[in-house]
């Protein structure tokens, strides 16, 4: 868990493959249709989780600036509306991350961490949304469904990343 | 691997999403009760006031009740007693009529969510 420790070019490849896995899943996912906007599993934080919980948040942050931006390269939204919520949702989540990681790491497991951060994910992206793209008072209404939406689905994620981490081997140093 | 830390953040995701469905969701406080009967000009009663009153109609006495922010019809002289069924008035916009004895009850909060109701 000790950034400083790791060997820098290790933790570089570390990053990178992590990173391309979150971002294979965040493009398989962006096919799936959603009945909402700006619902969507989340299936791409699993890696970023699993990155958190045995790197260490620094990594996981590398990871999730990543894949938003290469990701939104690959489908083709880079700078477009899309990826400003989407990059606003990664900055909450990460910063709720770290929050939690801050004060609570002993107590938290994935499941946790994963609700906190799909909820932040989805405020940031409301609140972006809401200020800047569509600033109408009505649009508040949706706010209660969609953090439904999200404590659910970012609950569904903690347990599969929990389920991975079980599967996983010990780290090496 | 699920930890107590866990729980907590759920209970307070649950916790979030229910303060602000109520908030949102509902109409807001009632500031005033505005009775209005016949074609007399409407009479606005501060809601937080406890009153209990009657206002009179081409039937009878409607008996009004107005306490805590809220506002029921206690007894109406009419048929059917849709006024008196409707219950407790909670929300500003809530609003419930006795149609036979031309009497009215609407609660008002500091901004009208309709223009107009139609049935």
């Amino acid at each position: 868990m000790n950034a400083a420790s790791t060997n820098t070019a290790h933790a570089d490849r570390l990053v990178a493959g992590y990173a391309a896995l979150a971002i294979g899943i965040h493009i398989l996912e962006s096919a799936v249709p959603m009945p909402l906007p700006g619902v969507k599993p989340g299936l791409a934080n699993v890696v970023v989780l699993i990155v958190l919980l045995r790197y260490g948040f620094r990594m996981a942050a590398a990871v999730t600036l990543l894949r938003v931006i290469v990701g939104s390269i690959f489908i083709g939204t880079f700078l477009a509306p899309t990826f400003f919520l989407s990059f606003a949702g990664a900055l909450a989540s990460l910063a709720v991350a770290g929050l939690v990681h801050a004060c609570g790491a002993r107590w938290t497991g994935p499941v946790g961490y994963a609700v906190a951060m799909a909820m932040a994910h989805m405020s940031g992206q409301f609140l972006l949304a809401w200020r800047l793209f569509v600033p109408h008072p009505e649009l508040l209404n949706l706010l209660p469904v969609l953090l439904a939406f999200a404590l659910g689905l970012g609950a569904f994620t903690g347990i599969i990343a929990a389920s991975i981490l079980d599967r996983l081997p010990a780290r090496q140093p | 691997m699920i930890r107590p830390g866990d729980a907590v953040i759920a209970l307070a995701g649950v916790a979030l999403i229910a303060a602000l469905s109520m908030n949102i969701y509902s109409g807001g406080a009632a500031r005033v009760v505005r009775v209005t009967q016949g074609s007399h000009d409407p009479v606005d009663y501060p809601a937080r006031e406890h009153r209990k009153f009657s206002v009179s109609g081409p039937l009878g006495e409607t008996v009004i009740e107005i306490r805590d922010g809220r506002a029921r019809v206690l007894q109406s002289p009419c048929l059917r007693k849709l006024c008196i069924r409707a219950g407790w008035l909670e929300d500003a916009g809530d609003a419930t009529a006795c149609v036979p004895n031309r009497v009215s009850v609407a609660l008002l909060g500091s901004d009208p969510r309709f223009d107009a109701i139609n049935f």
